[in-house]
């Protein structure tokens, strides 16, 4: 491992941060200790040197270093953007923010996490006290959670194989991330699929191949609007209120949702309650058989009857 | 690929701000702190050595010292403060404080500060992204679902504490739990209630303590008993059914929209493919078949009677 390289590197962020103007090239060489040799050497290590720290998530600023003679470009660091906004946070948050990446313990995250957590808690003073007793499970990993974080992180177009539900076989996409989601215990991706000009979701279980991540950066924008939760199943059933009959006793949990619940005669309870969508609502009629009897709606009812005659049909 | 040397580069401008907050920490405690050698670190410690500003004259470089049990820095030029967070770091600190919020119990002092921080973080870093790009929703009662399904899975019964929301009060009841139906939002308990003797649906937000027990015998269910332990086949229909994403783990795709599962209990399987309509078709067992046929013919006596 070459000291002299991480010794510059070292010396080159601190100089570029310490300056208040842009420092030009031929600056940085005369000025910052370890660039030697030929102008070419020089201007190679220089790039190279660039390219590490931004990969690494430092900003470096380029701009012209003489306002009136765009001749040669001039870099610098802002503090403002290298260093931790601190001070915007109490200690408390910082010790919320230190419990969170602490949950990233144990997963395919636990380095990018570890390394940010080290810095949060670099801070002059934070209390690091958040007791939450149910926070101690949470399993937030899953397999492509680390590339899809960082192919979103960086606005990179991503190429993967995915197998649809039912499907058999599967196809290459290419997508544009633009949020993620957790579902209990599963993880989403919803983004625009370049091949089908679509926004579309991605069940990250149904990934077949390798996560490739393209090299380049900020290659599309996500809206300031973008709310991940308009193409989510899950956030979006419009809901439904349904009249029933309901056998004493029983269907507890409809019961516990009810909007009313009334004595029918001496084997049925009238129950008024909501379900998310059409859809829910027949499973769960279905579910609970015969000690359900929908009313309305009555398309519902047709629904819950078709099913049915379907099911004694097949299993018969 | 950013090369070691970056790395390292990286490790020593994180070094300098950590002393600074620790000062007095010990070799070794920096050494597990970043995940190195002891002998990294003294290497490291010897490079920040000779790092500092344009000049390099004692006045500008980094003035650090140290032993085996303090390390000290006494002047830390322009590295005082850590680096800021990049934009995955930040990524995933966002997602972490979304799972928290969904995890702190609402009423918990800490909620209102985690839905704010959420909100700072995701302005202060990595603004391209917003805040509602990223959702985190989770099993809240995990542990007491986890506690749920090793009881089925054991064959034990439960003591638990329920509160009904309807009726406003809190019961102990002993039940055997039959099954769990997770639900879009929320998961459900299937379970024979010994108190009511009868098969009953507990919400699992509602059960606020459970204590395995010795299974009780349920005589109503045990022409069921045969089936349990045993797997099924089922036929999936559709593409996008429920029931296969719910159960994607558990299911062994045998042929094309064919499956295999296995059955801890009878009554989950029976009333799943009777939820599940004509998306699914039960294949096997033969006597689970006729119940799902039976059930649905009862069903339909009564919505016509």
């Amino acid at each position: 491992m070459s000291s002299a390289k991480t010794e510059r590197l070292v010396n080159l962020t601190m100089a570029l941060l310490a300056t208040s103007r842009y420092m030009q090239k031929s600056e940085i060489f005369r000025k910052v200790a370890g660039y030697s040799g030929t102008q070419e050497t020089k201007e190679r290590m220089f790039e190279r040197d660039k390219d590490d720290l931004r990969a690494l998530g430092i900003e470096i600023e380029v701009a012209s270093a003489d306002p009136l003679f765009e001749d040669e470009p001039g870099y610098r660091i802002k503090p403002e953007t290298y260093q931790m906004p601190i001070k915007s946070f109490t200690p408390t948050e910082i010790g919320i923010l230190s419990t969170a990446l602490g949950l990233w313990l144990d997963s395919s995250l636990e380095n990018i996490a570890l390394g940010a957590a080290r810095r949060v808690n670099s801070t002059a003073q934070f209390n690091p006290a958040l007791e939450i007793s149910s926070i101690r499970n949470l399993n937030l990993s899953a397999e492509g959670l680390l590339d899809m974080t960082k192919a979103l992180a960086s606005r990179s177009e991503v190429a993967f194989s995915y197998r649809k539900t039912g499907a058999t076989k599967s196809d290459s996409r290419r997508i544009n991330p633009l949020g993620l989601s957790a579902w209990k215990g599963k993880w989403y991706l919803v983004g625009e699929d370049l091949d089908r000009s679509d926004i579309r979701t991605f069940n990250f279980s149904r990934i077949t191949s390798k996560i490739d991540i393209s090299k380049k950066r900020d290659m599309y924008e996500i809206p300031s609007d973008f709310n991940i939760k308009d193409y989510l199943i899950m956030y979006n059933a419009e809901g439904i209120e349904i009249k029933a009959r309901v056998k004493k006793g029983q269907a507890e949990a409809l019961r516990a949702r009810a909007i009313e619940v009334k004595s029918f005669d001496e084997e049925w309870d009238e129950i008024l309650y909501r379900s998310e969508s059409n859809g829910t609502a027949l499973k769960e009629a279905l579910w609970y058989c015969d000690s359900l009897i929908v009313q309305e709606p009555a398309d519902l009812r047709s629904s819950i009857l078709a099913s049915l005659e379907q099911v004694a049909k097949s299993h018969g | 690929m950013v090369e070691n040397a970056a790395l390292r580069a990286i490790r020593l401008l994180d070094l300098v701000p950590y002393i600074v907050s620790h000062p007095g920490i010990s070799i070794a405690e920096l050494a597990r702190e970043f995940s190195i050698s002891r002998d990294e670190v003294l290497k490291d410690l010897n490079l920040l050595f000779l790092c500092g500003l344009p000049g390099y004259t004692p006045l500008e470089l980094i003035d650090i010292s140290f032993d085996e049990e303090s390390v000290v820095i006494r002047d830390p030029q322009n590295l005082a403060a850590p680096r800021n967070l990049n934009e995955s770091e930040a990524l995933i600190a966002r997602i972490a404080l979304a799972a928290l919020e969904d995890s702190a119990p609402k009423s918990s002092a800490a909620y209102p500060e985690i839905v704010a921080l959420r909100e700072k973080i995701a302005k202060a870093f990595s603004s391209s992204i917003p805040a509602s790009a990223i959702t985190y929703s989770l099993d809240k009662e995990r542990v007491m679902l986890e506690n749920i399904e090793g009881a089925i899975k054991q064959e034990l019964d439960l003591e638990i504490t329920y509160n009904n929301v309807t009726k406003d009060s809190s019961t102990r009841r002993s039940i055997t739990p039959i099954s769990i139906i997770a639900e879009d939002k929320r998961t459900l308990v299937s379970a024979y209630c010994h108190s009511a003797k009868a098969l009953r649906t507990f919400n699992l937000s509602q059960i606020t303590e459970a204590s395995t027990i010795e299974r009780l015998t349920r005589a109503d269910l045990e022409r069921l008993e045969e089936s349990r332990g045993s797997s099924a086949e089922v036929l999936i229909k559709e593409e996008e059914s429920s029931f296969l994403l719910e159960n994607a783990s558990s299911l062994k795709e045998l042929s094309n929209s064919r499956y295999q599962i296995d059955i801890f209990q009878p009554e989950w399987i029976v009333r799943s493919v009777l939820a599940g309509a004509d998306s699914l078709e039960l294949a096997q067992p033969i006597a689970l078949r006729a119940e799902i046929a039976e059930r649905a013919r009862k069903a339909l006596l009564a919505y016509k009677g």
